[in-house]
């Protein structure tokens, strides 16, 4: 058994609180009995729980002790059930009757055997399960995203302005959707590579021959797939990437520009 | 802190002797040591302080009655008390007479009742009380639900809409938390009586 799964399963977190079923409960104990490392992450694991519980301390009224001593008077320990003797070994007569037994006893331990495969077949299903529900949610978000950004290139009226690589990097390339009725605009990063740490992508709009600022990012892995809303800005000409130093520039610093596209 | 749990360690030894012959100096013990808690625990399930006295005292009859059952290989023995007095309380509330005690309330609000009654319950000590308030709410909620309501982990899935897999995480992150507070705890300890001892030195020279 690997010891530290186990532990991390949680299990015995929900053996202290007492809330497994019986056979669950047996397991565990079982377990406790084979493998001494358990046995301290178990009191670990108590301990906590006594010093959380004991913030609820409460006094009990002052008879209170008197009334308890009272109705304990009448009572005592139940005995501990006698182990059950063993039938004497039967005799001829009997011997059919000590086969059958014997038979009946290899089925109970076959079926006991066969029913903790079965448990622990359906432990590891259900730890399957549990990661493949995990990356089921993971999927239906990521699904949730593109299908939005499909709606937003679908969108009626849209342009699209595509930038491509200056001289520095050929291969750069990135897109705006632009959209003069719902006056909204978006940036695609198709391409674009990764800046060193004291560079920032900043993009401009050409509007009338005059550069206008509209904001700097940054190319992760994320953005290589997301569409990013920017400023829409009207009459625009033509739209430009430059590489600027952290944080932006007043004025492109056209020597850094990695791509262009123009409107027309 | 280490000291206090081998201190803690002692006395549950002591009770399980006692207990194992049937000694009703047990009871005392478990009285002195371990009413407050036990009293605390079963108020958080029913509310009423009244109702949770004669819960603890049928508490303390199922122990005395079980004296002979304990067994010291299957976990410590305050988790056996807190066990014990937590599945009478659960099924006090969901005996036919609690209900009738106190038809105004559905049973689905229950939890609603809980949370009311927690703040009727005094905290016993204001660096426990911190304790409390480091564990974000919804570690709690969870602790709170599973051991207090003695709702089953399906029956969680079901009431905050988080799945099995993820209450079983959060469970044990819960306890975690915990044991780090009380690795604090420890520390602390250690630089009161540093503290304490510098102080003394200070003085006698």
């Amino acid at each position: 058994m690997d010891i530290k799964a186990y532990i991390a399963s949680g299990i015995l977190e929900q053996y202290a609180f007492d809330l497994l079923s019986p056979t669950e409960r047996s397991e565990v104990e079982a377990n406790i009995q084979k493998h001494p490392e358990l046995v301290e992450e178990l009191r670990q694991i108590e301990y906590a729980i006594e010093k959380y519980l004991s913030l609820y301390q409460d006094t009990p009224s002052p008879d209170f002790q008197q009334r308890l001593n009272d109705s304990l008077e009448s009572v005592v320990p139940d005995p501990l059930p006698t182990p059950p003797t063993t039938p004497p070994t039967g005799g001829g007569a009997n011997g059919w009757l000590t086969g059958l037994a014997i038979i009946a006893l290899a089925a109970a331990a076959w079926l006991f055997f066969d029913n903790q495969q079965k448990d622990r077949n359906y432990q590891e299903l259900a730890t399957e399960y549990q990661n493949l529900q995990l990356d089921c949610d993971e999927t239906t978000e990521t699904n949730r995203g593109l299908l939005n950004q499909l709606q937003t290139i679908r969108q009626s009226g849209n342009s699209l302005i595509q930038m491509r690589g200056t001289d520095k990097d050929t291969t750069a390339f990135a897109s705006i959707i632009y959209n003069a009725e719902t006056k909204k605009s978006y940036l695609d990063i198709v391409n674009l590579a990764t800046p060193d740490a004291d560079k920032q992508y900043q993009l401009w709009a050409i509007v009338g021959g005059i550069p206008v600022d509209m904001g700097v990012f940054d190319v992760t892995v994320d953005t290589n797939s997301t569409l990013q809303e920017v400023p829409f800005i009207e009459n625009v000409q033509a739209f430009a990437v430059t590489l600027e130093p952290r944080g932006g520039s007043e004025v492109p610093t056209l020597e850094e520009m990695v791509v262009i596209g123009t409107t027309g | 802190m280490t000291n206090n749990f081998e201190k803690r360690d002692q006395l549950e030894q002591q009770i399980a002797l006692l207990l194992s012959r049937s000694d009703r100096a047990a009871i005392d013990l478990i009285y002195q040591n371990y009413a407050e808690t036990l009293l605390g625990v079963i108020k958080r399930i029913v509310g009423s302080h009244e109702i949770a006295e004669e819960v603890l005292q049928d508490t303390f009859i199922k122990i005395w009655k079980n004296a002979l059952k304990y067994e010291s290989g299957k976990g410590r023995l305050f988790t056996w008390f807190a066990n014990i007095a937590r599945n009478t309380a659960i099924d006090k509330v969901r005996s036919a007479g609690f209900r009738k005690s106190r038809e105004t309330t559905s049973t689905e609000n229950l939890v609603s009742i809980d949370v009311l009654g927690s703040e009727e319950s005094k905290i016993a000590d204001a660096g426990l009380q911190k304790v409390l308030d480091s564990i974000d709410p919804k570690y709690r909620q969870l602790i709170d639900l599973a051991y207090f309501q003695g709702y089953s982990q399906r029956e969680i899935e079901k009431e905050l809409g988080i799945p099995l897999g993820t209450i079983k995480t959060r469970l044990r992150k819960a306890i975690d938390l915990l044991r780090e507070q009380l690795k604090d705890d420890h520390l602390k300890q250690l630089l009161t009586i540093i503290v304490t001892l510098t102080n003394l030195l200070n003085d006698w020279h």
